[in-house]
């Protein structure tokens, strides 16, 4: 069966990433949160988002309104009605997913059962622990979206020890649907991309703090020398620097080796809000270019 | 004979159903994908009836269609089984097809092989051939194809100067569409004019939200304005038509656009909605240039310009021309463009008579020039789905 309706947990960054581009596929989607603030955050970045693609003349203003109307935005688990696939994009607490899962099984289980495939947004937790308290643990597989979503063609497929192939296929058939290159990984801590960024930006920061080099010629180097699209820092910024950070403590904690050992430089722009493009300020400052489609003159 | 034409896009589907001739139904399916599908079904002669529908897909979409044929009450058919055809508006045929065809498995596949170089269009328009497959799997479909009337232009008109590779190897040349369009009017212009359609030199604008222009030589297609895409050519609602190709990759570099963003630019925001900053509806550009706003004149100047030397450059292709024939939504409606185009071209032999052109009844075919011009300037409105109907009638019962 097509799918045609995913429902999105969590209107964080990623929630709402999510939802834009699975909007922008042509699927529709309920995004579900828990406070009235989150939804309007929500709403309020992906029409940025979307305002700065008009501008980009990327899509028409006609094409923004349809990608909205696509989007259900309710704090109402209730609200949801039957989907094909569920996605959980909270932040990456194992506890409060374990939670989710067992909350949402029952929910969706008792309205269509056998149907629906469960899939966690986590970057770095092993499925297996998420769908601890499961009773379908072979339906819940791990989707890691990158941000901004509706850039990133990648998603990260990963598989925990009940996972079925059928679930996985479901979930790649949505990749797929979504434009994005799905990649298989098992549940190792930090899967690929965050097992690997996180020692690069990590000796980055050592670079750049030994006063080898300046942050800038550091991506520079990283950019023309190794053809990076964007250098260790401006990489940094555009995850978001507290992700980086739960990355690096979570990968520290489950590997124990220095490599991945926190910085202090990270966590004081963190601490200080500074979280990289999303805050407008983190290594470096970001300012929206608003001025390519002109009103009527 | 009963022939259904359909006309599938993304998420719309429009139909005419015929008896020979004579039209007996309409209509336009539209949001096709959501649970609020509009269908605005007429039947000839009486008035429209709206319908809200879940549609997720074109062979739902059809299905409702067919049913709604054989309503009772809104229908016109007692049973599904009077419809003895299905047309398929196809819009890209590449140089597999010259001309309206049978529908076959072979000929499914080429037109899938076609998606490779029409990936917006050939699609949905197959969408359609797999719904009537599923639906009326008895009934004969016959597919009749955009760029068919244009594979007669010899290949100095159709060949692109780049790397010869990329025809052999991509296809890569001008294919041009409207072709059903373009071949109508110049068949219904030689009525018109009272003589064989093969001793005539015609070129005919097709002038809607999409516009190209053909020059047809004795009946045939010798060169066209839009490409291997129809970007290519005179400017349009909100496409750009021919700019200096370098320009798209200067803005690329300048303002870091992906594919994505510099192809909707040129297919989306550009045209003479790109220039006015209004709209891309000359309705609304023809009012607010009357009020004096200066961008909206400089749209409608920019389209008639491009317009007039295209012509020009016809004229000269053909080595003469003996009428030109204006048609679709604005070249049948709008006597401003075809005033700002025909004008001042009398050193052609063309001499617009302005008081035909403004008292131009809407939905007529008329002569606008005076008796007086070598090169006649007729307006004729265009039937695509009538052609579609005609060419599936002939081709259904020939098989």
């Amino acid at each position: 069966m097509e799918i045609r309706r995913v429902a999105v947990f969590g209107a964080g960054v990623m929630g709402a990433g999510i939802a834009q581009d699975a909007a922008a596929h042509g699927l529709d989607v309920v995004l579900v949160d828990r406070t009235e603030d989150g939804l309007t955050h929500a709403r309020r970045s992906i029409e940025d988002s979307l305002n700065l693609e008009v501008q980009r003349w990327g899509i028409t203003g006609s094409e923004k309104k349809i990608l909205l109307s696509h989007i259900k935005f309710t704090l109402n688990r209730s609200d949801v009605g039957s989907v094909d696939l569920v996605i959980e994009a909270i932040p990456d607490d194992l506890a409060a997913k374990q939670d989710m899962f067992a909350e949402l099984e029952a929910q969706f289980e008792q309205r269509c059962p056998g149907e629906v495939t469960y899939v966690s947004n986590t970057a770095i937790l092993p499925i297996t622990d998420i769908a601890l308290k499961m009773v379908n643990k072979e339906r819940l597989v791990g989707m890691h979206f990158l941000a901004p979503v509706p850039v990133i063609k990648l998603v990260e497929m990963v598989r925990g020890v009940h996972t079925s192939q059928a679930t996985v296929d479901r979930a790649k058939e949505l990749a797929r649907r979504m434009g994005k290159t799905p990649v298989d990984v098992l549940e190792n801590p930090g899967y690929i991309t965050a097992r690997l960024v996180v020692p690069l930006i990590n000796e980055a920061i050592m670079l750049y703090q030994e006063g080898t080099a300046s942050k800038e010629d550091i991506d520079v180097a990283m950019r023309l020398g190794f053809g990076f699209n964007k250098g260790p820092f401006a990489l940094a910024d555009q995850i978001g620097l507290d992700i980086v950070l739960g990355w690096s403590e979570n990968l520290f904690r489950e590997l124990g080796e220095t490599r991945y050992r926190p910085q202090a430089l990270v966590r004081n722009l963190a601490r200080r809000g500074d979280l990289g493009v999303k805050t407008g300020k983190g290594f470096y400052s970001y300012e929206t270019r608003v001025d390519n489609v002109e009103e009527k003159i | 004979m009963k022939v259904l034409v359909l006309n599938c896009g993304s998420s719309s589907i429009k139909y005419k159903l015929y008896d020979d001739d004579q039209q007996l139904a309409e209509g336009l399916l539209e949001k096709i994908g959501t649970a609020q599908a509009q269908l605005n079904h007429t039947i000839a002669g009486r008035k429209k009836i709206v319908s809200v529908h879940e549609v997720l897909e074109h062979e739902a979409g059809i299905e409702l269609i067919l049913k709604t044929l054989v309503d009772p009450e809104k229908g016109v058919l007692t049973s599904i089984e009077d419809i003895q055809a299905v047309g398929h508006r196809v819009v890209h045929g590449a140089e597999s097809f010259s001309q309206s065809t049978l529908i076959t498995a072979e000929v499914v596949a080429k037109i899938e092989e076609c998606i490779d170089i029409a990936p917006l269009h050939n699609p949905p328009n197959l969408a359609g051939i797999y719904a009537i497959t599923n639906l009326l799997p008895k009934v004969p479909q016959i597919a009749v194809f955009d760029t068919a009337f244009h594979q007669t232009m010899p290949d100095k008109a159709f060949t692109y100067a780049i790397p010869y590779v990329f025809y052999a190897r991509n296809h890569i040349r001008k294919y041009g569409f409207h072709g059903t369009s373009h071949g109508f009017v110049a068949h219904e212009a030689a009525a018109m004019l009272g003589r064989p359609i093969d001793e005539l030199k015609l070129i005919t604008c097709h002038l809607g939200n999409g516009s190209s222009i053909t020059a047809v030589d004795h009946g045939k297609s010798v060169d066209t304005s839009m490409g291997f895409t129809p970007l290519e050519g005179l400017p349009m609602g909100t496409r750009c038509g021919d700019i200096d190709p370098a320009v798209p990759l200067y803005i690329m570099g300048k303002e870091e656009l992906n594919l994505q963003q510099i192809n909707a630019l040129l297919n989306k925001h550009s045209g003479v909605l790109g220039i006015s900053g209004i709209s891309n509806d000359f309705r609304t550009l023809e009012e607010e240039s009357s009020k004096g706003d200066k961008r909206a004149t400089l749209a409608l100047e920019v389209y008639c310009y491009k317009l007039k030397k295209y012509i020009g450059s016809y004229v000269a292709a053909m080595n003469g021309a003996d009428a030109i024939v204006f048609t679709g939504g604005i070249g049948e409606n709008s006597d401003v463009v075809r005033e700002m185009v025909a004008r001042d071209m009398e050193f052609l032999g063309v001499e617009l008579d302005a008081d035909k052109n403004r008292t131009k009844k809407r939905g007529e075919a008329a002569d606008i020039s005076k008796s007086s011009s070598r090169i006649k300037v007729l307006v004729i409105p265009t039937n695509e789905e009538l052609v579609i109907a005609r060419d599936t009638r002939r081709i259904a019962a020939a098989n």
